[in-house]
């Protein structure tokens, strides 16, 4: 392709207010401190902080403005080409082909302007891997889309008699233009629920207090809440109760402000071979996860949220993007366990859920209850010796410490289901891992010498991907070895049917 | 590892007799490093007569490197050279190591990214190289086998990790 052929544009001139808006946001906290709040010019000190802050803002406004300005990119029918940078200019081109998924990303200041920010994601592993247009009109990012649903349309086409075996029976009528399916959208009972259900309700005193000393810093409070402490002191128990009882309901009003921002109008949605999340009320965005990228699932189960049948699934998706490194590969954020199997079972059929899971034999709990627990021992230590009078918090401590353990003994189960593997770990929240023999990049199997004596061990699974190590502590030592077995390529998988 | 019956040619064994040398060479110079600065601590405590228990408690951790150093040294390496086997199939990798704590590690070759060898100023002096096994969750290490043998090993992974057994991207 030669450059003539190629029609560059620029981001839209919008993006260059959307920038400079960003710089002022980063810069906003101290702004305000020293413009609004103590806006003192009568020091040299003072003033060369204020020219300087303001000098650097405005370079910083200069350098967006020619970063703006720099940045073009081009499309032909094969390629991307980007030119980018102020000082070294980039030129990079990158084959469509290569190009896995789409995330678009609204945040607050994108919406406002009405632009969304792409980032095409190649899955490869280098920096150069993924690149973003930080501002494009809609349908612009509408078209470039399209261009790129193209593009794998005709891939599709050609090489569809090699495609892979595993994705062909789930997806059998992709070829057309990628049907979108809806498959779950969240409603407002749900977000309500999960935010009555979340352990978050308590996390208002800390930061509750964290905020009231951090003001205290500022403007002087000047023992306003040594008074309350008085009161609280003095009144009586009805009154704290009412007082207690409004903070929880605040803090359940706030909780449920955040979710409602954070997951928002969720929508899971799937689109021929691919996955689409988009979530969020301010901060809109959209993620794209290709089926074969999915190396396992993971169903999470909180503390409280277990009592409620209520789980949440995220995808452990091969990719060095930052987007999936957070929660976004998150597919149902909090539902019903019947609707999330649902789901999981229609759509994500390449992954089977097994039947009847393994538990732990009753030695393992002994070498559970066993071990010694050096961080118990070390806050013991340090409040027996220093702090006497709460001893009676350490009763608590080892009741959670040994109620873990307990715990941790009920919830693990595991089992093998022809290619597939699932384990169930943890001891307050539990999650559940599901993957299959061939995502498995390597299995290591460890055991200590107490685990010996008691003849168990750990298995820990590998997958590629962030956060895809999976581990399972103190199973019988025979049948990790039947896990390596059946992990072996020299093991035919007829062989391997799941124990009695 | 006991079901090697059904496998044919594989490229197993332990670690040369040099890797324990080489390894106890190479945790002496570090527990030499750790003596010099506890050394130099209860000198220090002594020169400007620091309070008595924090004397006691420098020879304490002269005492506790001197004990650790000769036991590292003389079982631990030992058994880091002992207790290390491999077993390099057509299909996949099997380690098991460990001095205290035991590892078995099961590696498909299809999995495997890179072969490196590498080699320090003892493990040249030895005539030996660490192999490095790396995959898409992480890397192993084969520590110190003699030079040439590494080298068939090495080109013996890298053929054999080119067959393409299973097409999981």
């Amino acid at each position: 392709m030669t450059e003539a052929t190629l029609t560059w544009h620029r981001l839209p001139t919008r993006v260059l207010l959307l920038r400079v808006l960003e710089v002022i946001k980063s810069f906003i906290i101290p702004l305000v401190l020293l413009f609004v709040i103590n806006n003192d010019w009568s020091s040299t000190f003072g003033i060369i902080l204020r020219v300087g802050i303001l000098l650097f803002l405005l370079l910083d406004v200069i350098q967006k403005f020619f970063g703006w300005r720099n940045f073009r990119y081009a499309l032909d029918d094969k390629t991307m080409y980007i030119i980018d940078g102020n000082w070294i200019k980039k030129e990079k081109s990158l084959p469509l082909y290569k190009i896995q998924s789409v995330h678009s990303n609204s945040p607050f200041l994108y919406r406002l302007l009405s632009v969304v920010e792409l980032t095409f994601d190649t899955n490869a592993n280098s920096d150069d891997a993924s690149f973003k247009l930080a501002g494009v009109f809609p349908n612009e990012a509408k078209r470039l889309e399209d261009i790129l649903d193209q593009v794998r349309h005709r891939k599709t086409e050609t090489d569809l008699p090699v495609e892979e075996e595993t994705d062909t029976t789930s997806a059998p009528v992709a070829i057309e233009k990628p049907a979108s399916r809806l498959l779950y959208a969240i409603s407002t009972r749900e977000i309500i629920i999960a935010s009555l259900t979340s352990l978050s309700v308590f996390a208002i005193f800390p930061v509750a207090s964290t905020v009231v000393s951090s003001i205290d810093d500022f403007i002087n409070l000047d023992g306003t809440f040594d008074q309350v402490g008085e009161w609280v002191i003095s009144a009586s128990i009805i009154a704290i109760g009412v007082l207690v009882l409004t903070v929880l309901f605040l803090s359940v009003i706030i909780g449920m402000v955040i979710n409602f921002l954070k997951y928002g109008n969720f929508q899971l949605e799937r689109r021929g071979d691919r996955i689409r999340v988009e979530k969020g009320l301010l901060n809109r965005s959209a993620k794209e996860i290709p089926y074969e990228k999915i190396q396992a699932i993971r169903i999470k189960e909180t503390f409280i949220r277990r009592w409620f049948n209520i789980v949440g699934v995220e995808l452990v998706a091969a990719g060095t993007m930052d987007e999936l490194k957070d929660e976004s590969s998150t597919i149902l954020p909090f539902v019903k366990r019947d609707k999330a199997m649902a789901v999981l079972n229609e759509h994500f059929n390449q992954f089977t859920w097994a039947d009847t899971l393994h538990r732990l034999p009753t030695r393992s709990l002994w070498i559970k209850l066993m071990r010694i627990s050096w961080f118990g021992l070390i806050i013991s230590g340090v409040v027996l010796y220093f702090f006497r009078d709460y001893a009676w918090w350490l009763v608590l401590l080892w009741a959670i410490i040994i109620g873990g353990r307990l715990l941790s003994y009920m919830t693990t189960r595991y089992a093998r289901n022809g290619r597939f593997v699932e384990l169930r770990t943890g001891a307050f929240n539990v999650h559940s891992f599901l993957t299959d023999k061939p995502r498995i990049e390597q299995v290591q199997v460890t055991q200590t010498p107490l685990q010996r004596r008691f003849d168990v061990c750990n298995v820990l699974f590998s997958t590629r991907g962030v956060l895809s190590n999976e581990m399972i502590e103190d199973i019988p030592k025979q049948e990790a070895d039947a896990m390596l077995k059946w992990f072996s390529r020299y093991t035919v998988e007829e062989d391997m049917k799941t124990p009695g | 590892m006991s079901d090697i019956e059904t496998v044919p040619a594989s490229l197993s064994g332990k670690l040369p007799i040099e890797a324990r040398t080489v390894f106890r060479l190479s945790s002496a110079i570090f527990y030499l490093i750790g003596l010099v600065i506890t050394g130099g601590l209860v000198v220090a405590s002594l020169y400007f007569d620091w309070p008595t228990w924090l004397q006691y408690t420098m020879y304490g951790l002269l005492a506790i490197d001197l004990i650790y150093s000769v036991i590292d040294i003389v079982v631990f390496q030992k058994w880091k050279q002992e207790r290390f086997t491999y077993d390099v199939r057509p299909l996949e990798i099997r380690l098991h190591h460990g001095i205290i704590t035991t590892h078995d590690v099961l590696i498909p070759m299809t999995k495997v990214q890179y072969v490196h060898a590498q080699q320090g100023p003892l493990l040249r002096k030895y005539g030996l190289q660490t192999i490095t096994i790396g995959t898409a969750a992480g890397s192993h290490e084969i520590y110190a086998i003699e030079e040439s043998f590494a080298k068939t090993l090495r080109e013996q992974i890298a053929v054999y990790a080119r067959i393409e057994e299973e097409d999981v991207v």
